[in-house]
């Protein structure tokens, strides 16, 4: 294993390696998470089965099988040998599951309906959970407490950004998206940012900051997906979405099926069942005065168009990978992209999982 | 749920209010909070909350947090994936393309050469269809069935690493090949290339033919009517009508090929300028004998060129004795199942002519290549010689030995038909030996040799002169290796006439070596090589004055060759010193009487004549220093055929075994040759040797049977085992009594005692006592310790010690026995495993572990050589160590320490042979 540094000619060379077709399950994979260590990969499945995977290894690891109360938005902790994630039956509880034991670790009751997003703070022990009942709850995994409640608009989800410090809650219903400090989230948000270039009746299946912090990726379950200043609330990129949202439950088709590199320069999502589209992130210059931001878009040499907030326009990919096109299709196209955090793969998933390196 | 939580507080949180725990003693319990989880609804506090966004004062945020699960990174870490059956995409290149191989590699090496980077599961080494060669191509692929990925790497490996390598002299290339396309496409490519030289090649075939012909048919047409029928142009098609299959078919390649090369063949007008060889046209039919036919038959002779015309087939040569030499070899020889005759033609007045050199085309050498050129043919043809004799002497009698030495069932036969014919390996005589031990048979064959030699000597008068002159050319023959040594010592001048003579010796020498023996080759070789030259010819000179001398002799011994010369090459590797005296007169004598023929023969023998010939040059016969050889030959068959040299020695060979009762031998040469065989096979001589009894050394017993095996069991005395035993415990040994320390000894003791004596009349009490512990201590023997075999040190006499006489006294601290027991276990507890405590009575017991002397390193010995005694002297108990037979200077001392018997036994590892295995 060697260290490269992230560039467009590594990013755009990456091929499918890997397909793990799992033939014990016959669901679809709702959500992908890495460990902290991007050294193992769980998949969240219809199935009520959590999969994990070795990135490194390419291999299929473990299966853990939730058929009581379901297995849906399956979040590594700190530790990789505990996970956390959302129940589907019986009730909507978080419950905290020790991997090596298969034994629950503690129960996170609260929410009253389908919880949307679970994400673990990237600082300390504390997550949150956003949930069709129009509450976003912090919680801490040392206590069975709920450590905040929030009040939004529904239906809701909710990310922390890569320090901790602030997370993001995203309100279909009014279009806006609502940044808080994690310390006085209670109070009210610092910022809000109206989103209204949002199409009426978005489905927006998940928020991300991206590592720097810069920009939201806002993936929606209709055409396009949204990459917004952090900031100032502008909108710098729109991306059209090739994924069909459509599944046999309805209410489960929150796809991450966008994803940022971590160094915060390029966009990936899904494109056919053959290809990835790979986007680049327009480069943000901040001002010393952070009220006010420009925009300055620098003209990237693929990128044909300059998106401005008002232009709506779509920006042409700026690679497709992988481009040269090899016999053997994809099975399948994607839901599901995310980008390892420490290593240069990539990971699809639909109804298995595929590494990309 | 979480209500439940919350009704336990006080202030229940309003459902829809927004809070947050500011305290939840889950978390961490702080005395001065309570349990209670203290709640903020709404973000209402004390000091009003400041809601303002984190990122703005802080400088590293965008910087996020490294070691968390998603870090802001510049740069990745790889992942490489081995190639399972999950992976997608076309499996990674196992296989290797390797070429520019050297011909000359064969696919052994190749494999053996890239096994050193992965397992080799196939390697198929591109070979030309048509001749089986390599082409130089080779698709190596890996052994991918348990791990693809091992062999993609070693495929990677091979490449990095072999590729540029020098292969038998050629830089091997080395390319990834996944699916062997590679290979493939350039092997049609060698494919084709080779084809096509192949069709060029017969193309060029058919077409020289065409030109021979062509041109011969050109010349012929304008030329007479003798031509023979198939002489006849056949340009037009009429021709071939005749039916001539092969002909119309070159006829069309000619056609088809064009033109003609026909300056190449054609005949030179100054023909008559070269020496050539003429192959008349009427021996090489056109249709069955080419140009290239003529060639490949001509090809071992440096010929010029070839030319031909309607005449036939000119082969020049630059140089007459090739040209000759050609002529000799082939000429009626067959081309193609045509006997061809050969015309010889030579420059026309030669000889003159190379004063000419400008009119001539032949090359004339200058005189010094010209002469280097001749030493170099003359030395071709003396390692010519050489090597036939080479083969003729040493390797096809070697053969015929191996042949001999594997027994057959068919053997009989085979080695009687042998020994009538050439008897390479079983000597004629020796075996009517045998056969005569047991049959008595007639007389043996040298026997009959002589009656034939007689009536050579009869008849041989008349032709005396002739016997002469062969004798003088047996007598070159002879000694042929001092005259291979000495022309290759001798200067260039000499060397011609050297060589002619070699040449003419070297037949016999091919004759005499189909009837010689291993061993006559041998003792030809043996003979030493003179630098000399004086001494050489001083020395020919001798022989030749003895020859004439004895004319006859020759005449016998040229019988002896004829017949069988083993008896000669026995003889002749007799040991010089055992050389039978004989006198100068007495030759003549003997030369009548045939008994003696041998003895003459082996005097004649060029050993024979080195050691007889003295500082000044004259014979000498006296009498040698003189032993035995029959003493040290082993009287087997070799031995016996070795030492009967005459019919006096048979005779008395045969009275020496008249009361030996005969044995029942079906065929005596099939029994001397399975003795001598199964002598071979043991080893411990070469074939046809005779064994020289060896030298007892060191140790040895002599076995009455024959054999140390078929002895039986018996007991080797102790003695003797010491003798190859080094390391034997020698207390045994057998002394020789020494009466000079035996005297002294005793001397001493008497003297002693009369000193005593005489002191105890002086009436001096203490003195007495003095002189009695002076007594001890006097008559104390030479000692020593040191390592013993018995155990770790023993003591050692350094001088002869007679029986009874006083060794040593035991000395220690004396002690009664509770502190010995105390003692003892202290000892053992210190890890003093050897007991020194010596029991003199029931509690009187002494200690000389820490104090005492030398007495103590005495070992047990259950055939001791000394022995302890408790001795009274002025009242006080002592034990003094006596010897108990006569001690020799260097035999460790030992007594038997006769040990109360215990439980825990003490193993006994004194080895005497009477030794009870355990002191106690």
């Amino acid at each position: 294993m060697t260290t490269v540094s992230i560039t467009f000619d590594l990013l755009s060379s990456m091929q499918p390696r890997k397909w793990l077709k799992n033939q014990n399950f016959v669901g679809e994979i709702t959500s992908l998470s890495f460990d902290d260590s991007g050294e193992l990969c769980l998949a969240s499945c219809t199935d009520d089965t959590l999969q994990l995977y070795n990135c490194i290894s390419g291999k299929f690891v473990k299966s853990l099988a939730s058929k009581k109360y379901g297995a849906h938005l399956g979040r590594f902790t700190h530790h990789s040998n505990s996970l956390i994630h959302a129940s589907t039956k019986e009730d909507n509880t978080v419950r905290y599951l020790d991997v090596v034991t298969n034994r629950y670790l503690r129960y996170f009751p609260g929410h009253k309906q389908t919880v949307t997003s679970i994400d673990v703070s990237p600082a300390d022990e504390t997550f949150l959970s956003a949930s069709l009942d129009n509450t976003i709850r912090l919680w801490d995994l040392r206590s069975p407490n709920c450590q905040g409640l929030l009040n939004v608009s529904s239906p809701v989800v909710a990310a922390f950004d890569a320090t901790g410090l602030i997370f993001a809650s995203v309100s279909e219903r009014k279009y806006k998206i609502s940044l808080y400090n994690i310390k006085s989230f209670d109070a009210r948000p610092f910022q809000d940012i109206p989103l209204t270039f949002l199409p009426p009746h978005v489905r927006i299946a998940n928020v991300e900051f991206s590592t720097d912090g810069k920009y939201l990726l806002l993936t929606t379950g209709n055409d396009f997906h949204y990459v917004i200043d952090a900031y100032s609330g502008s909108e710098l990129l729109r991306v059209p979405s090739k994924v069909s949202t459509k599944t046999q439950d309805g209410n489960l088709t929150y796809y991450a099926s966008a994803c940022m590199s971590p160094d915060s320069k390029f966009l990936f999502t899904s494109y056919d069942n053959e290809h990835l589209c790979m986007y680049q992130l327009p480069e943000l210059k901040q001002t010393v005065n952070s009220d006010h931001i420009v925009n300055s878009f620098t003209e990237m040499g693929l990128a044909s168009t300059t998106p401005t907030s008002n232009s709506h326009s779509t920006e042409n990919p700026l690679a497709i990978i992988p481009s040269s096109t090899s016999k053997n299709l994809l099975p399948e196209t994607p839901s599901i992209v995310r980008f390892n955090p420490r290593f240069s793969q990539l990971v699809t998933a639909h109804s298995g999982v595929i590494f990309w390196t | 749920m979480d209500f439940n939580t919350s009704t336990r507080s006080k202030s229940q949180p309003v459902q829809r209010n927004n809070y947050k725990v500011l305290y939840d003693p889950e978390l961490g319990i702080k005395e001065n909070l309570g349990r209670k989880i203290i709640y903020r609804f709404n973000g209402v506090s004390k000091p009003p909350l400041v809601v303002r966004d984190p990122r703005l004062k802080n400088p590293i945020y965008a910087r996020g947090i490294p070691k968390s699960g998603r870090p802001f990174l510049k740069s990745l870490q790889t992942i490489n994936y081995d190639y399972n059956e999950n992976s997608l995409g076309p499996e990674p290149p196992t296989q290797v393309f390797v070429s520019n191989i050297s011909p000359l590699v064969t696919s052994e090496q190749l494999r053996y050469h890239f096994k050193s980077f992965g397992e080799v599961f196939d390697l198929d080494l591109k070979l030309n269809p048509y001749t089986g060669t390599s082409l130089g191509l080779c698709c190596i692929s890996f052994d991918k069935r348990s791990s693809i990925s091992v062999a993609a790497h070693s495929a990677k490996i091979a490449v990095q690493q072999a590729n540029g390598l020098r292969f038998s002299g050629k830089p091997l290339s080395v390319v990834l090949d996944r699916d062997g396309s590679l290979c493939e496409e350039a092997f049609k490519k060698a494919l084709n290339a080779v084809e096509k030289q192949f069709q060029e090649e017969t193309l060029q075939k058919q077409r020289f033919e065409r030109e021979d012909e062509s041109s011969r048919q050109k010349l012929s047409a304008a030329m007479n009517e003798d031509i023979p029928p198939w002489r006849q142009p056949s340009k037009n098609s009429q021709t071939l009508s005749n039916g001539d299959l092969q002909h119309s078919k070159v006829q069309n390649v000619d056609q088809k090929s064009g033109f003609l090369t026909s300056s190449e063949t054609d005949v030179p007008k100054n023909i008559n300028d070269y020496i050539y060889l003429l192959i008349d046209d009427r021996f090489v039919p056109p249709d069955r004998v080419y140009y290239t036919d003529i060639k490949h038959h001509f090809r071992k002779f440096l010929y010029e060129k070839i030319y031909m015309n309607k005449d036939g087939f000119y082969i020049t040569f630059n140089n007459y004795r090739e040209a000759s030499n050609c002529y000799r070899a082939l000429d009626r020889t067959y081309v193609q199942n045509c006997r061809i005759k050969l015309k010889f033609h030579d420059i026309p007045s030669r000889t003159k002519e190379d004063g000419k050199k400008s009119a001539v085309r032949r090359v004339v050498l200058p005189p010094e290549e010209a002469y280097a050129e001749a030493t170099s043919v003359v030395l071709r043809d003396l390692e010519a010689a050489l090597l036939r004799d080479v083969k003729s002497k040493i390797i096809g009698p070697a053969i015929f030995k191996y042949l001999h030495s594997m027994p057959k069932p068919s053997v009989k036969e085979e080695l009687q038909e042998n020994l009538l014919v050439s008897s390479t390996s079983v000597p004629d005589v020796p075996l009517k030996i045998e056969s005569t031990v047991g049959k008595l048979p007639s007389l043996p064959k040298f026997k009959k040799r002589v009656d034939s030699s007689k009536m050579n000597l009869s008849a041989g008068s008349k032709t005396k002169s002739k016997l002469q002159r062969r004798r003088r050319r047996r007598h070159e023959a002879r000694p042929l290796h001092y005259q291979l040594n000495q022309m290759y010592n001798s200067s260039a001048s000499e060397a011609e006439s050297d060589q002619e003579l070699l040449l003419s010796s070297g037949d016999e020498r091919v004759e005499r070596g189909k009837i010689g023996s291993i061993k006559s080759v041998k003792s030809d070789e043996a003979t030493p090589v003179f630098s000399d030259t004086s001494d050489e010819n001083d020395k020919f000179h001798r022989f030749r004055t003895k020859s004439k001398i004895s004319k006859k002799k020759y005449e016998k011994m040229e019988v002896d060759y004829t017949s069988s010369s083993e008896t000669e090459s026995d003889a002749s590797i007799l040991s010089p010193s055992a050389a039978i005296p004989k006198s100068g007169s007495a030759i003549k004598d003997e030369l009548i009487s045939p008994k003696k023929e041998i003895d003459e023969v082996l005097a004649l023998a060029p050993k024979w004549r080195i050691n007889e010939f003295d500082e000044t040059g004259s014979v000498y016969y006296g009498a040698l220093p003189y032993n035995y050889p029959e003493d040290d030959v082993l009287l087997d068959l070799d031995g016996l055929q070795y030492l009967v040299k005459n019919d006096e020695d048979y005779s008395y060979l045969q009275e020496a075994l008249k009361d030996e009762p005969l044995m029942d031998i079906n065929d005596p040469n099939f029994w001397a040759y399975e003795r001598k065989s199964c002598k071979f096979k043991n080893g411990d001589v070469k074939y046809g040797d005779t064994a020289i009894l060896p030298e007892p050394k060191g140790y040895f017993r002599s076995n009455t049977s024959g054999s140390a095996k078929s002895e039986g069991y018996y007991i080797i005395p102790t003695t003797e085992k010491s003798l190859y035993l080094p390391l034997r415990n020698r207390s045994t040994i057998d002394t020789i009594s020494h009466s000079t320390s035996r005297i002294t000894s005793r001397m001493n003791r008497v003297n002693n005692r009369r000193l005593a004596a005489g002191v105890e009349k002086s009436q001096l009490p203490a003195e007495a006592d003095l002189l009695r512990f002076n007594a001890l201590k006097a008559r104390k023997k030479q000692l020593h310790f040191g390592p013993s075999r018995i155990h770790t040190l023993g003591l050692f006499a350094m001088e002869n010690i007679d029986k009874n006489d006083m060794v040593i006294e035991y000395i220690g601290e004396i002690i009664r026995q509770r502190v010995a027991d105390n003692r003892e276990k202290n000892y053992v507890r210190e890890g003093i495993g050897d007991s020194y405590l010596f029991r003199i009575d029931e509690d009187v017991i002494v200690d000389a572990t820490k104090k005492g002397n030398i007495a103590r390193f005495i070992n047990h010995s259950c055939a001791p050589n000394c022995i302890a005694r408790i001795i009274r002297v002025e009242g006080k108990r002592k034990i003094v160590i006596y010897a108990d037979r006569d001690i020799m200077h260097g035999e460790e001392l030992t007594y038997d320490y006769k040990f109360p018997e215990e439980a825990d036994k003490i193993p006994c590892l004194c080895g005497a042979p009477t030794c009870r295995g355990y002191l106690n």
